[in-house]
């Protein structure tokens, strides 16, 4: 680990801190299935004093970038304004299993991994603004997990990245308090998978969402390898600023990306022809003919006990 | 997380539900100009609905019709319906009003529709022939049931509650708030503005009135 040296980073994970002056209480129990089932406007849009509300439904999706121009215009029109940025959306399922996209203020968004598995319940506290042919056009304010979620509150102590799940993490989280910091990678290599989207699709539970991430091979005169990943990062580019591509050689002082908006690195190690090659027909199916996802079959190994020393990194190629 | 408390506020007003015309009857002082039966001509005896004029006023989710008497009037027009029309004027016209007083003043009309429902639209062309603006009467029961008025700028004496053609977006909304429903015109980049139950809507391009629509209370 002391090759990471480089990074800055402190040690130190950032704690999930709560939500200090939200105002819970303003918000209305509602009922998601009776609100799609509400009125709605064969074309345009209807908007009315905006409601608060208080939402129980299953988390679908995680927050992916959406248009929020209506959004915007209907805040405007009814008088609210929200001091934050709303970039994103998150897919949610009502208790009858309608599934339905609502917005969500990023900041927020971007604790929803941490605190809350796919498909679990949760409680959301919503603005209802307007109503299109498509249904409520609902801004997300906060959540909380549902009361018992056991599986939630692990994950609430779970991984710090977002990366894997409450009983899988494939590596290790490092912190920094400054988002943009340069990562540098832990040895010599070559860029073998450049991921720019953050919300890049994942069939492979050990593959983890974990935003953008750049994956590097480190290969050895005595013919073994290793892959290391380094994931949640900000934007994936070197030095000079310009984006990193797969094919790419690097030196263990190159700048091959930035610490991200959460101000976690997710780091892992992957040693080639290790145990536990991942053999599964859901791997194959989907990244079997991708070379570039090649590093994904390996098992990842503790980065806190692998000695990359042993591997002889000064013969790398 | 960084929500914005007046937002609360306005969570606890009340949705606009049925529609219920609220009048307010001023009697402080004389109305200007009083629209006759036939033709326009000032009414000089007893006090006729459609001598009533009134302006919209936005009242909280809905609005109310400010009804300006100078006199007591009689206890036939003090209902909710004669009082709600008094705000329903474009120009010389009252929703409600028997359909001659608009040929009388205008004329037969340039053109000539029929709708449904019994209703007929008579066009005229407030300028030049067969250009903008331009006024669409609908009829029903020899009676004027909806006014609309279109063109990109004033149509000179052909305005709506202080709206003129060509009134920008943000003049409209400081007379009858935002929208309720917002959808897209028949016409290119044009949008319709609609007020919930309320019998007005206008169609707004590029940041300007053009076209105003009334209809029966």
């Amino acid at each position: 680990m002391r090759k990471l040296a480089g990074l800055s980073l402190l040690a130190i994970l950032l704690g999930l801190l709560p939500a200090l002056g939200f105002d819970y209480a303003r918000y209305e129990a509602a009922d998601l299935d009776a609100l799609l089932a509400a009125r709605r406007p064969r074309a345009g849009f209807d908007t009315f004093p905006p409601r608060a509300l208080k939402l129980d439904v299953t988390l679908a999706a995680y927050a992916e970038p959406c248009q929020t121009g209506l959004l915007s215009r209907a805040m405007t029109m009814v008088g609210v304004t929200v001091n934050a940025q709303i970039s994103r959306c998150i897919k949610v399922r009502s208790a009858k299993g309608a599934q339905q996209r609502v917005f969500i203020q990023d900041l927020v968004a971007d604790f929803l991994p941490k605190e809350i598995p796919l498909g679990h319940r949760l409680t959301l506290f919503a603005v209802h603004l307007y109503t299109t042919p498509d249904g409520p056009g609902l801004l997300v304010n906060e959540f909380k997990s549902e009361p018992g979620d056991d599986a939630a509150k692990a994950a609430a102590n779970g991984p710090n990245c977002g990366c894997g799940s409450p009983d899988f993490h494939p590596g290790v989280d490092l912190t920094n308090d400054v988002a943009g910091a340069p990562v540098r990678p832990a040895a010599d290599g070559i860029v073998v998978k450049v991921e720019t989207d953050e919300n890049a699709a994942v069939a492979v539970p050990t593959i983890g969402h974990c935003g953008r991430y750049i994956v590097i091979k480190h290969s050895y005169p005595d013919g073994r390898a290793v892959f290391t990943r380094y994931a949640q990062l900000g934007r994936v580019v070197g030095a000079d600023g310009r984006p990193l591509a797969a094919g790419a050689k690097v030196t263990k002082a190159d700048k091959i990306g930035e610490v991200g908006s959460k101000k976690v690195l997710h780091f892992e190690v992957r040693p080639v022809g290790a145990d536990g090659v991942d053999k599964s027909a859901a791997w194959l199916a989907q990244y079997g003919a991708d070379p570039a996802m090649a590093w994904s079959r390996y098992q990842p190994v503790d980065p806190q006990t692998f000695d990359f020393g042993k591997l002889g990194e000064a013969g790398s190629k | 997380m960084n929500w914005n408390d007046g937002v609360a506020g306005k969570a606890r007003l009340r949705s606009l539900g049925s529609f219920a015309v609220v009048v307010l009857l001023w009697m402080g002082e004389a109305h200007g100009q009083a629209v006759g039966e036939a033709g326009g001509s000032p009414a000089n005896s007893a006090t006729k609905a459609t001598d009533l004029r009134g302006e919209w006023l936005r009242n909280g989710p809905g609005f109310a019709c400010k009804v300006a008497a100078g006199r007591k009037l009689p206890p036939e027009l003090l209902t909710p319906e004669v009082l709600a029309r008094a705000c329903q004027h474009i120009g010389p016209f009252v929703i409600g009003q028997d359909a001659k007083a608009v040929k009388a003043a205008l004329g037969e009309p340039h053109r000539t529709l029929a709708g449904s429902n019994g209703q007929t639209q008579w066009i005229y062309f407030l300028g030049q022939r067969d250009h903008y603006p331009y006024l669409v009467v609908t009829t029903l029961n020899e009676r004027i049931a909806v006014l609309q008025v279109t063109g990109p700028s004033a149509a000179q004496g052909y305005g709506f509650n202080r709206i003129d053609l060509g009134a920008t977006s943000d003049a409209l909304v400081a007379v009858f708030g935002q929208p309720n429903h917002v959808e897209p015109s028949e016409l290119k980049d044009t949008e319709l503005w609609a007020y919930g139950v309320w019998p007005f809507s206008f169609e707004v391009k590029a940041g300007h009135v053009t076209s105003i629509r009334i209809s029966e209370p």
